[in-house]
């Protein structure tokens, strides 16, 4: 974890046109570390599948740039970005949709080598064998077979080794074990965290799943209406949130033992549209502390621990603990 | 409050399921979804129902309420609601229990509306039929509801149509619906799957308040264990189209007795647990119910298996450290032994 793999500075991304413009991700800045898994968690509609999409150049970036291994991404024409998306791919939430259901699954893992042009066919098919048995699945039994006739844990398996095929570095993972049953999520999260380690991957990890994000991310960022909250180590921002969104979403989560008793914040509303967010802070309209201030200016994501920021003009205090160690958490 | 009045009149139960299968004929042969489950519930009480995609925790719930249609579809056993027989009985029948006794949320706000009518006049239509409630009363009691659910502005959102509304919005108005002619049992299916965190917390919040002021029975059928955990009195682990562990909540956290539901707990990741701890995972997969295998259903995942899980299928029996928690394995953890047959 030495230099940043990608840096994304003031990104805006909007959809519509001007009369309607909705600015989806409004001015995000962050970096992930080479090695790192950053987390990036918030409610629907927050933005975080857009930042994810307009990384790897899905969507374009209206301003800001998106810094990937030392090379601006955001001018690239589709051309020049294609042959970049080796090092750069992204996982989706719904397996089965994402592979094509027409193709036999040892075609759709060895396409990404065939694009890259590994001409050997014979070095495709070992290269394409190991990686099905890295993820899991047997290439002997299930090479010949079709999407449809695998499970979605399956499927996000196959997904798994399709992107890793051809060694990649960044992985963007979009609510990647959301769909999963949590007995197959266990083991989609447990293989991810064993293929990083392998292969010396760097994640971009999207989620809703507040939970699941802190399991699997070293470093956490919150979303909210298109900005950046807070970010931090996990541990740290788990245990002591600085900003009152963060708190508000921690409280609402539900912990399986009837005996943690989660601090009890809920939060009224839902969030407004973006289409006419709030002036100054974007979460003002619900925040419990809300002053005059935070609907005339914009808090900026400064650093207020080590290593953990916060765009807010008051944040929680430091001392503050929303979720204390359960003495029971293995 | 409700726990201790219902604890006084423990005798009174709602909803007694004895015995009940659904079997459904599919292409590939007949798919037992519910397993020869039993249940009582208590006025007032809460019961969680657990599983995982496809353990049969919908079909079961749907099935003590008679929601489910008639093709295809086989079943044995019996479910009663207030000493109304449900299974076998024609829909003109169930019809009259519907909306005035027993109500359901289900999951997806979206398509349980219907698309092209102002949500005020869905509400009033349950008033109007079972109530017989005249059309401007019925109107009036269906802003009332719409107040009571939380929803701000109610007479102007009563004009609104389903797509007008956010999410949280509609399964507000589904539980307006829902609780419009005072049901004293609600079925809710995954009500706050599909919702974000803040807004999950809001309506589980307001389904709580609503039953402490009626002292609404409830089933709640979720697949996640945290949800669970705070808002049931009972909870039920459903596996293969079976309960494979039944408990009140707090002891069935404590002391699980069955490997799944251990399995599913040690599975799931936690908030309060630190980053990057490793999850326990079950390996494979849930059996194929058109084929299930002999034994027990969960033996060919368990890593306790024995010769004798894979022969024979455990029946659901009392714990001798708690008669009210029921566990189907031979061999169970935390020190539970079944209770000696006649005991």
């Amino acid at each position: 974890m030495t230099a940043p793999l990608l840096s994304v500075k003031d990104l805006v991304v909007t959809y519509g046109s001007r009369k309607n413009a909705v600015q989806a991700v409004a001015g995000v800045s962050f970096e992930v570390m080479e090695g790192e898994t950053l987390g990036l968690v918030g409610e629907s509609g927050c933005g975080k599948s857009t930042t994810g999409r307009a990384i790897l150049q899905l969507e374009r970036a209206s301003s800001g740039s998106v810094e990937f291994d030392g090379e601006e991404l955001t001018g690239l024409t589709r051309g020049e970005m294609r042959t970049r998306r080796r090092k750069l791919q992204m996982l989706f939430q719904d397996p089965i949709s994402s592979l094509n259901p027409r193709r036999k699954i040892k075609n759709i893992v060895a396409e990404p080598l065939i694009i890259w042009g590994e001409a050997d066919e014979a070095k495709r098919e070992t290269l394409v064998n190991e990686m099905l048995l890295e993820v899991g699945i047997d290439p002997a039994l299930a090479g010949d077979r079709y999407p449809r006739e695998f499970s979605g844990g399956q499927c996000q398996r196959i997904s798994i080794a399709r992107s890793l095929v051809a060694n990649p570095k960044l992985l963007v993972c979009d609510e990647m074990v959301s769909a999963l049953d949590v007995s197959v999520q266990a083991q989609i999260i447990n293989l991810l965290t064993d293929l990083k380690k392998k292969h010396n991957l760097t994640l971009l990890f999207i989620a809703h799943d507040l939970a699941v994000v802190k399991n699997v991310s070293d470093r956490v960022a919150v979303m909210y209406l298109g900005r950046l909250c807070e970010l931090g180590p996990s541990d740290d921002l788990y245990a002591h949130p600085l900003h009152p969104y963060t708190e508000a979403l921690l409280s609402a989560a539900v912990v399986p033992d009837p005996d943690v008793q989660l601090s009890h914040t809920t939060l009224e509303g839902e969030p407004p549209s973006p289409i006419n967010p709030p002036s100054g802070c974007r979460f003002r309209t619900r925040c419990p502390s809300a002053q005059t201030r935070c609907a005339e200016e914009v808090p900026e994501l400064r650093e207020v621990r080590p290593g953990h920021q916060v765009a807010c003009h008051f944040p929680l205090s430091t001392t503050h603990v929303a979720i204390g160690e359960s003495p029971n958490a293995q | 409050m409700t726990t201790v009045t219902t604890r006084q009149v423990a005798s009174d139960n709602i909803v007694v399921v004895e015995n009940l299968s659904t079997t459904f004929a599919t292409p590939r042969g007949s798919l037992t979804a519910v397993n020869n489950v039993s249940l009582t519930i208590q006025r007032g009480m809460s019961l969680g129902i657990v599983g995982e995609s496809g353990s049969g925790k919908t079909v079961l719930s749907r099935s003590i309420i008679g929601l489910l249609p008639p093709s295809n579809m086989t079943q044995t056993g019996s479910a009663t609601i207030n000493g109304n027989q449900i299974i076998g009985v024609a829909h003109k029948e169930l019809l009259k229990l519907w909306g005035s006794e027993v109500a359901m949320i289900f999951q997806d706000p979206m398509t349980a509306l219907t698309p092209t009518r102002r949500v005020g006049d869905q509400i009033a239509e349950s008033l109007r039929i079972n109530l017989k409630m005249s059309k401007k009363d019925a109107k009036a009691k269906a802003i009332d509801l719409l107040r009571q659910v939380g929803i701000p502005s109610p007479e102007r959102r009563s004009r609104a149509y389903p797509n007008q509304l956010s999410g949280g919005m509609r399964q507000r108005v589904m539980i307006a619906i829902a609780i419009a002619c005072g049901p004293e049992f609600l079925v809710a299916d995954e009500p706050t799957t599909g919702l974000d965190v803040t807004v999950q917390a809001q309506v589980l919040d307001l389904i709580s308040e609503l039953r402490r002021e009626a002292n609404l029975t409830m089933i709640l059928v979720t697949h996640d264990l945290g949800v669970v955990a705070t808002r049931t009195d009972n909870v039920a682990v459903m596996y293969a189209g079976r309960i494979v562990e039944q408990a009140p909540t707090k002891e069935l956290f404590a002391r699980v007795a069955m490997p799944y539901t251990k399995g599913l707990l040690d599975s799931t990741p936690r908030i309060d647990a630190p980053s990057h701890t490793r999850l326990s995972s079950i390996e494979g997969r849930p059996p194929d119910l058109v084929n299930p295998p002999a034994g027990c259903p969960f033996a060919p995942r368990c890593t306790l298996a024995q010769d004798l899980c894979h022969k024979e299928a455990p029946a659901l029996v009392a714990s001798t450290l708690d008669p009210d928690h029921l566990f189907a394995c031979h061999y169970p953890l935390n020190g539970h032994a079944a209770q000696p047959q006649g005991a």
